[in-house]
């Protein structure tokens, strides 16, 4: 090895070098021998990411084979740094980590104080996470409002971010520049202290022009933010959640939006009641359905869906007689939940034969027979909604396999060889019939096998709850 | 017994011709979706081993006799005990290892999962960035820049 002069030091990793190890070449460089499946498989072999950090320091081969397990592995697609932290106690490490992982890393699941890992992240010198497309922040601790500033470092964080979900109260400065963003979602079933500053909002919707999805609803008070300004910039929109009192000015333009396929109208707390109004007369349920009758109008060719929570709609038993829907039956998900009239309205529903999802959540007097024609007329059925309907028995879970066996029989006959429609999920919590499916284990009866398979949580895309939609409604457009 | 048994022509890279009981190849998932192959059918044809030496080929014979069929799934002791059985010159690194890429190549999962954890326990034992050099004689050839992951 070449001295060095005095004048030009040497490097810090050749100054001392270790003591020349006694072996023959050929020893020194066998597990260099091994291909990368084979030091992948070692690799997989130790106990803990702590000892799978030193290994990929020992050198660059060791860790560009670590890098490619830890990245096709995806148990570090989202940053965690609460669990990396408990994983690599040691500082150093953990910097290393996440300076190594930086590229790959996609989504960010955020509980603890935005402020405080912001601040983590710039010691640790993370400037930018070019790959993170889906940011979610719910903090633990609720008071952890993002500042304004924080928002705008987040800007520089995230540049290529897609998805924003935060379910704190924001001002909304700095959101415009997610020039990338297609998400935003705001809604949380809780109170917040503020709601979106109109011009920033405004700002958002002008601004970002990839945006496709919007919930800006606000739970417990009255929105104050209107569209007026700013929905003709909203062409690319597909989704849309907002409170009615943020919808009813510029109801037209909305229904206007070229690629809306979902509306969904959150049902102000309060609204205007006439002072002369007799306070024992007054009913908490939101007495507002006009603009949902329009829409029904208005949309009545488009709409493949509709979801209403009957508990706060004020609908009679009968509203649905005359609706313009009928004449083209192309209804694929109806949602009626939280109903305490009698059922016989809801047969009318059978003649929409293309239904893929129905959810009754929450009735008082359901049947076990009005549900079987259901099943009997809508052979695409998917997704059967019944938590909460208390009345229903186990009657109804032998008749609806019967039918589907015998629906499946005639197919057979008629030369279809193999059983060509999914099974049909039935959501069943607090049903009438929990009880029996428990008892008799039918979540794993192959009698059921292929035809109904018992689901504990909610269908998917529905909120939570008593309704498939929060206190409001729901159209879905094709 | 012997006389009636099916025996399958293996030929390692050193060009030494080994007939080995189909039994045993069977636990060998490269040589059974040979064998599974028409072409590999015949016992006469012969299967080249192209990176798996004459040496090597006893080892896993005996391991996977040791073994025996359905290549079970076994604890890491269990397997730790059978590879002290099959080779007992564990201390020669440079046999493991190839040892380890036989088993890689012939798809021996219980060979493959002894040999690996043979020196992931070697790396555990190490109780430092420089003693794990030490062990694979390797020089640390990471600079400051390759402390982060690669940009596109």
């Amino acid at each position: 090895m070449a001295a060095h002069s005095a004048d030009n030091p040497p490097n810090e990793r050749t100054k001392t070098p270790p003591p020349l190890p006694l072996l023959p070449i050929k020893e020194t460089a066998s597990i260099m021998m091994l291909n990368n499946d084979c030091l992948m498989s070692v690799f997989a072999s130790l106990p803990d990411l702590r000892t799978e950090v030193a290994v990929s320091r020992v050198c660059k081969r060791f860790q560009a084979v670590c890098l490619a397990k830890w990245r096709y592995s995806h148990m570090y697609d989202e940053f965690d740094l609460e669990r990396w932290r408990e994983l690599l106690p040691c500082y150093e490490d953990l910097c290393y980590f996440i300076r190594l992982m930086q590229p790959y890393i996609r989504k960010m699941n955020v509980s603890s104080c935005l402020c405080t890992l912001l601040k983590d992240l710039d010691e640790m010198q993370i400037y930018v996470l070019p790959m993170v497309t889906s940011f979610y922040y719910d903090p633990d601790d609720i008071d952890c409002y993002p500042s304004d500033r924080s928002i705008q470092k987040m800007t520089y964080l995230l540049p290529n971010l897609r998805r924003l979900r935060l379910t704190t109260p924001i001002q909304g400065r700095y959101l415009s520049s997610f020039k990338q963003l297609q998400e935003l979602h705001l809604y949380e079933d809780q109170h917040k202290d503020y709601e979106l500053q109109q011009d920033y909002f405004d700002d958002v919707c002008t601004k970002l022009v990839n945006l496709k999805v919007l919930d800006i609803r606000l739970f417990d008070v009255i929105s104050k933010l209107r569209l007026n300004n700013c929905v003709h910039a909203l062409q690319n929109l597909t989704i849309l959640k907002l409170n009615l009192a943020s919808l009813k000015s510029v109801l037209h333009e909305v229904l206007d939006l070229p690629a809306l396929k979902q509306l969904v109208v959150l049902l102000d707390t309060e609204w205007y009641i006439p002072a002369l109004l007799n306070v024992d007369a007054f009913d908490h349920k939101i007495r507002e359905v006009s603009e949902f009758y329009k829409i029904m109008e208005r949309k009545a060719r488009q709409i493949v869906g509709f979801a209403v929570d009957g508990y706060y709609m004020p609908l009679e038993p009968g509203w649905d007689a005359d609706l313009p829907i009928w004449s083209h039956q192309k209804l694929q998900r109806l949602a009626i939940c939280s109903w305490t009239h009698a059922e016989d309205y809801l047969e009318r529903y059978t003649c929409m034969s293309n239904l893929r999802l129905l959810c009754l959540r929450n009735w008082t007097y359901l049947s076990d027979n009005v549900l079987l024609k259901f099943i009997e007329s809508c052979p695409h059925l998917e997704h059967l909604d019944v938590s909460y309907c208390r009345q229903l028995t186990p009657n109804f879970v032998h008749c609806a396999l019967n039918i589907m066996k015998r629906r499946q029989h005639s197919r057979f006959l008629d030369g279809y060889m193999q059983r060509l429609e999914p099974p049909l999920l039935i959501y069943y919590v607090l049903s009438g019939f929990e009880d029996y499916v428990e008892s008799k284990k039918l979540k794993n009866s192959p009698d059921y096998k292929g035809y109904i398979v018992f689901m504990d949580d909610f269908p998917a895309r529905s909120e939570r709850g008593l309704s498939f939609v929060d206190r409001g409604y729901q159209f879905d457009f094709d | 017994m012997a006389d009636t048994q099916k025996l399958v022509s293996l030929r390692t890279c050193d060009n030494v011709l080994h007939k080995v009981p189909e039994h045993l190849t069977l636990q060998m998932r490269t040589i059974r979706n040979l064998l599974s192959c028409k072409i590999f059918s015949d016992t006469d044809t012969v299967i080249p081993l192209p990176n798996v030496s004459s040496q090597m080929l006893e080892f896993v014979i005996k391991w996977c006799e040791a073994i025996g069929p359905g290549d079970k799934a076994l604890g890491s002791m269990q397997l730790s005990t059978l590879l002290t059985a099959t080779l007992p010159d564990l201390e020669e690194s440079e046999l493991v290892y190839d040892l380890m890429k036989a088993a890689n190549y012939l798809e021996i999962e219980s060979l493959l999962e002894a040999t690996t954890q043979h020196v992931a326990d070697e790396i555990n034992n190490c109780n430092s960035l420089e003693s794990v050099c030490e062990l694979f004689g390797l020089e640390n050839d990471i600079g400051p820049d390759d402390e982060e992951g690669e940009w596109w």
